[in-house]
């Protein structure tokens, strides 16, 4: 069995999003590494649950220095144009929003429908499709500030979704960004086929398929999201919890991969 | 007016550990860059509860997850794999992480000795604490013992006792200082200067960059941020193509 990335993202989950975007960005140089990568949408707020990560305590402090880190990561990925939603807290009833590895806040936007839409399309779909589709959840509930947790926003998102939807921030930052974008007419799904994602939202199968998820993502040790099962060449697996170490990832996995280095002043040429 | 990163951390923390060896062996670079290291001492029980932060080993997965997976990759990423707590708990650092003594003792020591002698010390210390064979620090008698035993060369695992950094009059002045009430002060001080600055945990950074601005930093994990932030040069992670790919495009 080849080496592989399983990486369990909720939309609601800020640094999912980040995640998700590092994954597009090295797309290219994991497959050439024969890392298989896979995505699954899960529900982080089942996860704080199911692991008990309910702090009942709030730290001012960390909520306050959390707008550096959210930052940080963005510009570190080049994602422009985001917005933390400020009322998380009002907005949602029953999910939890993890949007700091070490920092739990209660929230709000319930993502079990958007999360259940992308399980039904991930079985139903090409993975392009459902890729595209999880991009642009995850731009339409931080960029748009649309939360699908209704069927009619659903409904919405899943059919404005362009059939070539792609953030600039996608490309590899070694390899120039493509010069002629693809056309954004064009849409992902049509009204046909929304309709029957939005059926499938609610049938006992996407919803087991879902719980299914969460709970092997529970059995391998998950307790916040981003969520990484990786599986190395030897066929051993490892756990990895969020966006930011990538370079632990790359080097239980065996692929080549050069660390962070500050660099000397650059001496004067001669 | 240069950069400068003011680090606040206590002996007790292994980020703070993992922070201090990153920015120690990056001390001189930074210095070619214009950018300044100051180390602080400070408290983190105290900065902990006083900003109502709590030890997060309360959830069994996050904690099986840290013990099994992070912290072994995090220790072998800053070249001290064999740093574990004393007797191996991280329970234990309830009790032996009471470092208020040690924290006291670096306190003096910048004001009697050299930068370099002072950054050193910590370097010890943090040796002392966390890498096998542990020596304690806590009690007055074990640091004495522990500051007297500290080679004046730390590179390598060296701990011969050919050339020592401090004598017994040197660490007895020291201590002298270490135990007054000033130097209490000094130690309450900094820990309030981090809650002031929005500190919740170790290592708290509070870098300011050439144009003056000051931003915090908090952790060992945030570094590349912190060059960013600094306008400095560095090469980011990076995945490579496999060696195979490499070689057939030759």
């Amino acid at each position: 069995m080849g080496a592989k990335l399983e990486c369990y993202l909720d939309i609601a989950s800020y640094y999912s999003y980040i995640a998700f975007i590092l994954l597009q960005q090295n797309g290219q140089l994991l497959k050439q590494n024969e890392i298989e990568i896979e995505i699954y949408p899960y529900l982080l707020g089942a996860i704080n649950v199911g692991a008990n990560n309910r702090p009942p305590w709030l730290v001012p402090a960390k909520g306050r220095y959390s707008k550096y880190d959210t930052k940080r990561a963005a510009d570190n990925v080049g994602l422009k144009d985001y917005t933390i939603p400020a009322n998380l807290m009002e907005v949602g009833k029953t999910v939890m929003v993890c949007i700091g590895p070490l920092r739990q806040e209660a929230t709000a936007t319930n993502s079990r429908q958007p999360m259940r839409a992308l399980t039904h399309i991930r079985s139903a779909f090409p993975t392009e499709v459902y890729t595209t589709a999880f991009a642009y959840m995850f731009y339409a509930f931080w960029t748009l500030q649309k939360y699908p947790n209704t069927a009619s926003v659903l409904a919405e998102v899943l059919s404005e979704a362009p059939v070539h939807f792609h953030l600039d921030c996608f490309a590899a930052a070694s390899s120039p960004i493509t010069t002629n974008p693809p056309s954004l007419s064009g849409k992902l799904f049509t009204p046909e086929q929304v309709a029957q994602i939005l059926d499938a939202v609610t049938t006992e199968e996407v919803k087991t398929a879902l719980k299914a998820r969460v709970d092997e993502a529970l059995a391998r040790g998950a307790f916040g999201g981003p969520w990484i099962w990786a599986t190395n060449a030897q066929g051993s697996s490892e756990p990895f919890f969020g966006s930011d170490h990538l370079n632990f990832v790359y080097e239980f996995l065996g692929v080549p991969y050069q660390k962070m280095q500050l660099l000397p002043p650059q001496k004067a040429k001669i | 007016m240069g950069g400068r990163i003011d680090c606040y951390t206590d002996l007790n923390s292994i980020y703070g550990y993992f922070a201090f060896v990153h920015l120690f062996e990056h001390i001189h670079v930074l210095r070619a860059h214009g950018v300044d290291v100051y180390f602080h001492p400070v408290y983190l029980p105290d900065l902990q509860r006083r900003s109502g932060n709590r030890v997060i080993w309360t959830v069994k997965a996050r904690q099986d997850w840290l013990e099994n997976y992070e912290l072994p990759r995090s220790k072998r990423d800053f070249g001290v794999a064999e740093a574990s707590p004393p007797d191996g708990d991280l329970n234990n650092l309830f009790e032996v992480g009471q470092t208020q003594l040690p924290l006291r003792a670096l306190l003096a020591i910048r004001k009697i000795h050299s930068v370099a002698v002072y950054n050193a010390t910590w370097l010890w210390l943090y040796r002392c604490f966390w890498a096998p064979p542990q020596q304690p620090i806590k009690e007055e008698a074990s640091l004495r013992e522990a500051l007297i035993a500290m080679p004046s060369d730390l590179s390598g695992d060296n701990k011969s006792e050919e050339s020592r950094q401090f004598s017994t009059h040197d660490v007895k002045n020291v201590m002298a200082l270490a135990k007054e009430e000033q130097t209490k002060d000094e130690l309450r001080k900094n820990t309030d200067e981090a809650l002031r600055q929005g500190g919740f945990g170790a290592p708290w950074m509070m870098v300011r960059n050439l144009s003056g601005t000051v931003e915090p930093f908090f952790g060992s994990d945030r570094f590349a941020q912190v060059y960013e932030f600094l306008g400095l040069p560095y090469s980011p992670l990076k995945l490579l193509p496999p060696p195979e790919l490499v070689e057939s495009k030759l």
